[in-house]
């Protein structure tokens, strides 16, 4: 039975719109009200699969500039009707699922480069760019943000900005916001925000770094000018493995607490490291995922054809079987695995890698050589791919990413995989790291009968997984953002000071117009 | 004030701790602002805050905000009263709420190198306790002795080794706050976060207008084992500019680059022997050994790429360690009638730079008046001028003066494309400029701050929020 | 429908659980920003219709038919998916259930009034433009002109012969026949009754041959890659012209009066490099011909991107084409006036049809100028 959507925008509503954007770039048709009725929250690309997805935007369009995003903007409350900015829909928190319908905003159109500045280092990039794309063209004329999130691909510069987006090479170029020299924003009611291009300013608060991070509840990110720098003259690469996590952190606090500031630090805990297999002498878990480990996916090849239910559910009590899954950790024998690049110039680079192997041995790591860490710089993008084979092999997979301060940081480690290890299969890995502190990206993969039961279990996943990160003290997301799905959270995070952020809300939204529904508001 | 109302506050934060004598209000009622100073010289009518109060703990600043906000009294946050933009001149009938006896440093995170202060505590005995254990802060901006971390917060300012330490925003993690209705905020203590917007953002910068900041945690560096100096002698301006901008652009991280115009050079090493002429560039490296040396050798080799001559590395030095010095100057200046000083900052990307210097110069060259410059605190986008213009005019002409003078670079700056304010924040006589520099992001301030604060009591007339102007 | 939709399960169940790891190759995607014209989004329609979620109506098949088989997102896809092959086998689904959009019926008219996707009577025209020698059939070479060259730029079939000639390669003669055309739009929009009937009578006109060779890459992917693939093998050796004339060029057959000192950039088509694997022959030859080697795209080889002519896409969206086309020429503005050589005249076209102005030329015109 084909599902049967709500009803869509009027037809006066998209004749509206048409008059604006044009009648092509106006939709009220079901492949595009499917199409943009999730991210990829895991709920919703499961419910979304089965069916089951509820909710779906009452009309998409797609400006082509500026000028035309505001004059949508300035009807909506004449249409009634609630306004979601939309990247390219890479959120993994449900930032983006239309709860009230809406009209769905795709930015991706307004998606130029305005100017590259050799003598400033800076770029003005219009919101809706690819970050690949931005990047691509950063490298032709021989620079580089060196902002590269998993989702590269498959995300744009609003999403980030939107986000609060970090890069894998965060730890040398900082996360978008530290990037961020000036926005252009469409307020709520249509007035165009925008930043002076300044070094610095002492010019009342920032306001760029409030509307950062908003995630669609205080308008749309047209453009931003980002710092950028010199296309890296050279790298080097070097791997450790260490015996356990707390030494293999001591180790990078020591050298970010050196100044050393390795473009990539990677640490993979013992049950990741064995399963990325970044290391030398793992050869046959290379790039593996859960499924190909269990060897499901070659049995379940042949078993799909014939028994293709059985087949599920095989897949799924294994994977489903936290305690299973878990006993993994015992098989792993490589200690934990770190990975360091170092980009720049080459007297800095060589001086910074040579510093590193310096602490990392002192500490007691054990020098693996380039290899792994090459094989991570050039498969760097395999990562995001394997969502497809775990949903495929029917478990499911999400990410929490939490930070906290060094020293409370392996009690968070340690708080979070007590808290979930009996529930799901459960790695970590630390690839954000500062000075001051880490960020910690647990991956867990679990499984469920159908959407109802992975909601329900993917909740409660995560509401302990909360609970611990919490408890410690840390951030509840080092850069995925709120979103719907972690909304009932930013009391937790916030306190009070939610009271700001409705007071802002009020200011710039008062309607809750916005993405309503979304970041706790 | 009544008496209900002294017995009001002396409840919160007893007898000792209210002060209205007329000397304290007096003394309360100025700052450094150099506007302000002149006019006193021929003027005594001057807004008189009602007492002066000392908070101890957070719950005392909340119950005075919230007792405020009822009786909808104005309260003007003092620091160390250092600001040259009038930020704590208090409108009458104001409370001054001085934070300078919240300086307890609450949290030494020596792992995380994260420290955690009251927001009244002097940037010289925060930086005192960090040494203790090996730290630093890296925050030296020349009014350092007297200046609190509040103010340092809430006016985004910078030091002269801001280069490598970043300015005060960069370093806050959390702070800890009191919204005008008297309730305590907070942030989290996470090295970085994806949780909505930034709300340590709402107060840094804010100018005792939208709440107290009461306390804050920062990140540190460790003391740098080693510095280096060096410095060069530009015979074009421009090659040294340019000079700084590939230094950024290679990586390199100096603590301080200065590059001080010739009248700039004069006074910086005015009591030097062999003191250097010219455009000088003074750089200063320090953290490890090997690394900041090596920068040093990069830095030098750019240095004379550009066409410059090689000073010794004492001029480099004599700046550093009388680095404070600036803060001094004022005083023997204007003590004497006629006479007048102002300290003009801007920032500018590299592209704008060159040309925004130039009609700088152009703009507020004038008779019997010197203007002086440097540019300090580069990045790989741009760098801050900062200008003196110094001075004599019959008495009684001062405050017209230093009015045109303003006037002047403010256009001026508008049009080249710098910041109304590089640190320091904003003067009432800025604030028109403000409004053209932010646009939108001006009435979202001012809406903001209406909404967190409707009853106008924080700091009232700072950036001209205040419904009436 | 369903076995087909079956049959490429692993396919569509991969794109449809994929974060769209493709999307910034994919030009449709890029320039029209919609959801729907991204591999995940036409290969999630195509899961919601498998698992009866969605009917397989008009609009769906609207959305399959927006893929210009360019085969760059599988480029950058870690599973090898090739989600345009689900999106060929899909139109002519709905070319059977007749869904398919209004576009497809126009050109299934086309075609049939004029026997090929051009428009001209192709065999007449072919006669006016080579010498009656050409096209005796004793040679065992054959050379099968692009309908496309014919009407829209004949002189490349000219400059190819002018070539042969120059450089003593007198064994080739030129197709005439009754089909001019393989029939790949044909293919590409789901025609599938009428481009069985065309390739038949084709792959019998070609049997006799030793070597086939052509200026187009589609012609050649038709012949060489699809024919076999739909049952008709054909024994002769299939080149595209740059193959065919690098061994020759190589031996020193070729005798360049003077190099040409323009600059030029080289753009690889999508079936002659990605579906053929022919990167070099043309780049060898520019060599030979060039003063200075030609310049790269930023992005080249197998990471070329489309010129938006691919897959019969200019008959179901000729803006959204020609928007991709100038995507591709951003590069060529930016740096000094250059050159644009392309091998394929699907190319030639689709860059002349974004920017009348520019110079855009054949490899075999280039080569042509100097002999
Ligand atoms: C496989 C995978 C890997 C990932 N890896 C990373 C990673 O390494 N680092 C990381 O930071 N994130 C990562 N993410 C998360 C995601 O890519 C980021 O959150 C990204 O910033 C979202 O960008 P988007 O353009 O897709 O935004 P969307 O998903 O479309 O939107 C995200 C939110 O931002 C809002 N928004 C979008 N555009 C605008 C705009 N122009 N103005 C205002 N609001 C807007 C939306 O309303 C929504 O609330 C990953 C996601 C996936 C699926
Ligand atoms: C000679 C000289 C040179 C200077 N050079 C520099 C320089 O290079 N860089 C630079 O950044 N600054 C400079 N300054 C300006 C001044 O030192 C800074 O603005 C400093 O940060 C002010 O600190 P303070 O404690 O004196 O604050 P105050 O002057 O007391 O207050 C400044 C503002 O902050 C508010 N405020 C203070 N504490 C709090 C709090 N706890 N919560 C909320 N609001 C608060 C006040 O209400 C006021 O609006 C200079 C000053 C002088 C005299
Ligand atoms: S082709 Fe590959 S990369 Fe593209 S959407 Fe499908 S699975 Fe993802
Ligand atoms: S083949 Fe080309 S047009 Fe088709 S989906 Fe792939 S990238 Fe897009």
């Amino acid at each position: 039975m084909a599902l049967s959507l709500p009803a869509p925008a009027a037809r006066e509503v998209v004749d509206q719109l048409a008059a604006i954007v044009g009648p092509e770039q106006v939709s009220v048709a079901p492949i595009d009200r499917l199409t943009y009725a999730r991210d990829m929250y895991t709920v919703a690309i499961i419910k979304h699969a089965e069916g089951k997805l509820e909710h779906f935007p009452h009309v998409i369009v797609w400006p082509a500039n500026e000028d035309e995003l505001i004059r949508v903007v300035k009807l909506a409350p004449d249409l009634g009707l609630p306004v979601i900015p939309f990247g390219a829909g890479s959120g993994v928190c449900g930032g983006t699922l239309p709860i009230h319908g809406g009209i769905m905003l795709d930015v991706k159109r307004l998606g130029r480069i305005v100017e590259i500045n050799d003598d400033d280092l800076t770029v003005t990039a219009q919101a809706g760019i690819n970050g690949q794309v931005l990047e691509m063209e950063l490298n032709r004329h021989g620079y580089t943000l060196g902002h590269f999130p998993s989702s590269i691909h498959c995300s744009t510069l609003g999403g980030w900005v939107a986000a609060r987006s970090a890069g894998q090479l965060s730890s040398k170029y900082g996360k978008i916001e530290d990037m961020l020299i000036a926005l252009r924003w469409v307020c709520p009611d249509g007035r165009v925000y925008s930043s002076p291009i300044v070094p610095g300013r002492s010019t009342g608060p920032d306001f760029d770094q409030i509307l950062t991070g908003s995630e669609g509840t205080l308008g749309v990110c047209t453009e931003a000018t980002l710092r950028i720098c010199p296309y890296p003259a050279d790298r080097r690469f070097v791997a450790f493995t260490f015996p356990d996590v707390p030494t293999a952190t001591e180790a990078m606090r020591m050298m970010l607490r050196n100044d050393l500031r390795p473009a990539a630090m990677r640490l993979y805990d013992a049950l990741d490291t064995m399963l990325v297999g970044t290391s030398g002498s793992t050869e046959h878990t290379q790039g593996k995922s859960l499924g190909d480990l269990l060897q499901i996916e070659q049995i379940g090849n042949r078993v799909r054809t014939l028994a293709p239910d059985l087949f599920r559910k095989a897949q799924r009590f294994v994977a489903g079987n936290a305690q299973i899954a878990n006993q993994l950790e015992l098989l792993a024998k490589e200690g934990c695995m770190l990975i360091l690049m170092f980009e720049g110039e080459r007297e800095l680079t060589d001086y910074e890698f040579e510093a590193a192997v310096m602490i990392c041995e002192r500490l007691g790591g054990t020098n693996k050589g380039p290899k792994p860490a090459i094989r991570w710089f050039e498969n760097r993008h395999h990562v995001s791919y394997k969502m497809s084979k775990v949903y495929y092999n029917g478990a499911f997979v999400d990410t929490i990413e939490v930070a906290t301060t060094w020293t409370r940081l392996i009690d968070l480690y340690d708080a979070v995989c007590a808290a979930l290890k009996p529930h799901a299969f459960l790695m970590a890995h630390f690839s954000h790291a500062y000075p001051d502190g880490c960020s910690i990206y647990f991956t867990f993969v679990t499984s469920a009968a159908d959407a109802d039961e992975a909601a329900t279990k993917h909740a409660f996943i995560w509401s302990l997984a909360m609970k611990a990160a919490g408890g410690v003290g840390a951030t509840l997301s080092h850069h995925h953002g709120i979103g719907l799905s972690k909304a009932q959270y930013m009391r937790d995070e916030h306190g009070d000071m939610m009271r700001v952020y409705r007071d802002i809300k009020t200011v710039m939204d008062d309607a809750h117009r916005f993405n309503p529904g979304k970041m706790g508001l | 004030m009544t008496a209900a109302r002294r017995r009001e506050l002396e409840e919160i934060f007893g007898a000792d701790r209210v002060e209205d004598t007329p000397i304290t209000r007096r003394l309360y009622s100025q700052d450094l602002t150099a506007l302000s100073l002149v006019d006193r010289r021929h003027s005594a009518d001057e807004a008189l805050p009602d007492a002066v109060v000392w908070p101890e703990t957070v719950h005392e600043v909340s119950r005075l905000l919230r007792w405020a906000s009822e009786g909808k009294v104005p309260v003007v946050t003092y620091g160390g009263g250092t600001s040259l933009r009038a930020a704590t001149m208090p409108s009458t009938g104001a409370i001054v709420c001085d934070m300078k006896r919240m300086k307890r440093v609450t949290r030494m995170d020596e792992n995380s190198m994260i420290v955690t202060a009251e927001a009244g505590i002097l940037g010289e005995a925060l930086q005192h306790e960090l040494r203790l254990v090996g730290l630093t802060l890296g925050h030296f901006p020349p009014a350092f002795y007297g200046s609190t971390l509040g103010g340092f917060l809430a006016t985004r300012s910078a030091g002269s080794l801001s280069t490598r330490y970043g300015p005060i925003e960069d370093m806050v993690i959390s702070l800890q706050a009191v919204l005008p209705d008297g309730s305590i905020v907070k942030t989290r203590t996470a090295p970085r976060s994806a949780t909505g917007p930034d709300f340590n953002h709402v107060f840094l910068g804010s100018q005792g207008t939208l709440g107290i900041i009461t306390r804050a945690s920062l990140r540190c560096r460790m003391a740098p084992a080693t510095r280096t100096f060096a410095a060069y002698k530009f015979a074009d301006w421009n090659d040294g500019v340019t000079a700084m901008r590939l230094m950024m652009r290679k990586g390199l991280l100096p603590a301080a680059v200065r590059y001080s115009d010739p009248p700039e050079t004069a006074r910086t090493f005015a009591r030097m022997e062999d003191e250097p002429d010219g455009n000088v560039l003074v750089l200063v490296f320090e953290g490890h050994d090997r690394r900041a040396l090596l920068e040093a050798s990069i830095a030098a080799e750019i240095a004379l790429s550009c066409h410059c001559t090689q000073l010794g590395e004492e001029a480099a030095r004599h700046w550093f360690d009388h680095r404070f010095a600036e803060a001094y100057r004022r005083s023997p200046v204007l003590a004497e009638d006629g006479a007048y000083m102002e300290v003009i900052d801007t920032a500018a990307t590299w592209s704008r730079l060159p040309t925004l210097i130039a009609s700088l110069r152009d703009a507020l060259a004038g008779e019997g008046r010197q203007v002086s410059l440097y540019v300090a605190n580069a990045s790989s986008v741009g760098a801050s001028v900062c200008l003196t213009v110094q001075g004599h005019t019959p008495a009684g002409e001062e405050g017209k003066t230093l009015q045109a003078i303003w006037t002047a670079a403010l256009s001026t700056i508008r049009q080249g494309g710098g910041t109304v304010s590089y640190r320091q924040g904003i003067g009432p006589w800025q604030i028109d400029a403000l409004k053209e520099e932010l646009g939108v992001g001006y009435d979202l301030l001012r809406d903001m701050k209406r909404q967190i604060d409707p009853n106008g009591i924080m700091n009232p007339g700072a950036f001209g929020f205040d419904r009436t102007s | 429908m369903k076995p087909v939709l079956n049959q490429h399960f692993k396919s569509i169940e991969f794109c449809t659980y994929c974060p769209k790891m493709c999307r910034f190759a994919c030009p449709v995607a890029e320039v029209t920003g919609h959801e729907a014209d991204t591999p995940w989004g036409r290969q999630t329609l195509m899961h919601l219709v498998r698992e009866g979620h969605m009917d397989f109506d008009a609009d769906v098949a609207a959305a399959i038919y927006r893929c210009a088989t360019c085969s760059l997102c599988t480029e950058y896809c870690d599973h090898n998916n090739k989600p345009y092959e689900v999106m060929l086998d899909m139109r002519a689904e709905a070319v059977k259930e007749g869904i398919e959009p209004s576009e497809v019926e126009e050109f299934r008219q086309f075609y049939s009034q004029h026997n090929n996707s051009y428009g001209d009577n192709l065999q007449a025209r072919i006669k006016t433009l080579l010498p009656e020698i050409y096209f005796a059939k004793s040679s065992q070479v054959i050379f099968v002109p692009s309908g496309s060259h014919i009407v829209h730029n004949p002189s490349v079939i000219q400059d190819t012969f002018k070539i042969f000639e120059a450089m003593e390669i007198d064994h080739v003669s030129c197709h005439v026949g009754e089909v001019m055309d393989t029939g790949a739009h044909l293919r590409e929009l789901g025609l599938m009754e009428q481009y069985h009937a065309n390739a038949k009578k084709l792959s019998e006109a070609l049997a006799g041959y030793k070597t086939i060779v052509s200026g187009s890459p589609t012609v050649v992917y038709e012949l060489k890659v699809m024919y076999p693939k739909f049952g008709y093998e054909l024994t002769p050796k299939i080149y595209h012209v740059s193959e065919f004339l690098w061994p020759f060029v190589r031996q020193g057959r070729l005798k360049v009066r003077r190099r040409l000192t323009q600059k030029a950039i080289y753009h690889d088509s999508c079936r002659l490099g990605r579906d053929l694997g022919v990167y070099d022959p043309p780049r060898d030859i520019l060599r030979e011909v060039l003063a200075e080697p030609p310049a790269e795209f930023a992005r080249n080889r197998e990471k070329s991107e489309c010129c938006g002519g691919q897959g019969a896409f200019p008959w179901i969206d000729q803006d959204a084409s020609i928007q991709i086309a100038q995507r591709r020429l951003g590069e060529v503005y930016e740096s000094e006036k250059r050159l644009l050589v392309t091998a394929c005249p699907m190319c030639e076209r689709q860059f002349r049809l974004a920017d009348e102005k520019l110079d855009v030329v054949d490899l075999v015109s280039v080569v042509a100028r100097v002999v």
